[in-house]
């Protein structure tokens, strides 16, 4: 959050989720709802990444 | 750009002058003051030698100059806040798309503007103002980011300690926000003790 996710994706992304934060006005509760989104991304991945090892494994 | 012009005279050099509003309501030497506003600026350049290095623009003198400028003079104007590690990556990118958008004012000379967009454009995209543009809107992006760096503790609502507000925030994500979007997720963190702020700042 200190680094308004710099740190989170590649450079030239960090400069397009920032166009759309700063076109939002940079309220707060748009940097919660982005970390909230990142935290469902990641579980959506591991489940995926779950869910194809099994089908390749069984 | 002319305040930021004239805050750069004033404390660019890193001197005590006269006209150094700021220092006169202290009641440190002007010694004191030099000796803390060079210890400022070693802790800025620190950070900022090693911001982004593999891109060439961050190794240029220059633009590790106007980065040390820009967030000395801003620590200086915000001293409940001060220079923490990390304000240094979120000035970089803004300076980074200034300086690319930026125009040398000297390779339009001579070329007859068309019309008013033209010279508004070239106003609005001078290179000469890089600095003081990137200083401009680091101030707007602070506004709001501000609050995850302070440090001041105040009471968490619905809790019984003092926290600092970006743990304050963290835990409003968590315990609200995820919660109600994904309770599974959220109590899963929960219960391998992930505290909030651990993945969150």
């Amino acid at each position: 959050m200190r680094l308004l996710f710099g740190r989170e994706f590649p450079f030239q992304e960090v400069l397009v989720v920032w166009d759309r934060l700063f076109a939002e006005g940079l309220r707060s509760e748009l940097v919660d709802f982005v970390c909230v989104a990142m935290l469902l991304r990641i579980r959506w991945e591991r489940e995926l990444s779950t869910h194809l090892v099994s089908q390749f494994l069984y | 750009m002319n305040r930021y012009a004239r805050l750069h005279t004033s404390w660019g050099c890193g001197l005590w002058i006269d006209g150094c509003i700021p220092d006169l309501w202290t009641v440190q030497s002007p010694w004191q003051t030099l000796r803390l506003d060079e210890q400022l600026r070693a802790d800025i350049s620190q950070d900022v030698d090693r911001c982004l290095q593999e891109n060439y623009f961050f190794r240029e003198p220059a633009t590790k100059a106007k980065m040390i400028d820009v967030l000395f003079i801003y620590s200086k104007l915000n001293p409940d806040l001060g220079y923490r590690q990390g304000m240094h990556e979120i000035l970089a990118p803004l300076l980074w798309v200034i300086d690319r958008d930026a125009i040398d004012p000297k390779s339009v000379d001579g070329v007859e503007s068309t019309n008013e967009l033209d010279e508004s454009l070239l106003q609005l995209l001078n290179a000469d103002y890089v600095e003081h543009d990137s200083f401009t809107l680091f101030c707007s992006v602070m506004q709001t980011t501000r609050l995850y760096y302070e440090h001041d503790r105040h009471r968490s609502p619905g809790g019984q300690t003092d926290v600092i507000p970006i743990v304050s925030q963290c835990q409003h994500i968590h315990d609200e926000l995820l919660a109600t979007t994904d309770l599974e997720l959220a109590g899963h963190l929960q219960a391998l003790e992930v505290l909030p702020q651990i993945f969150l700042t």
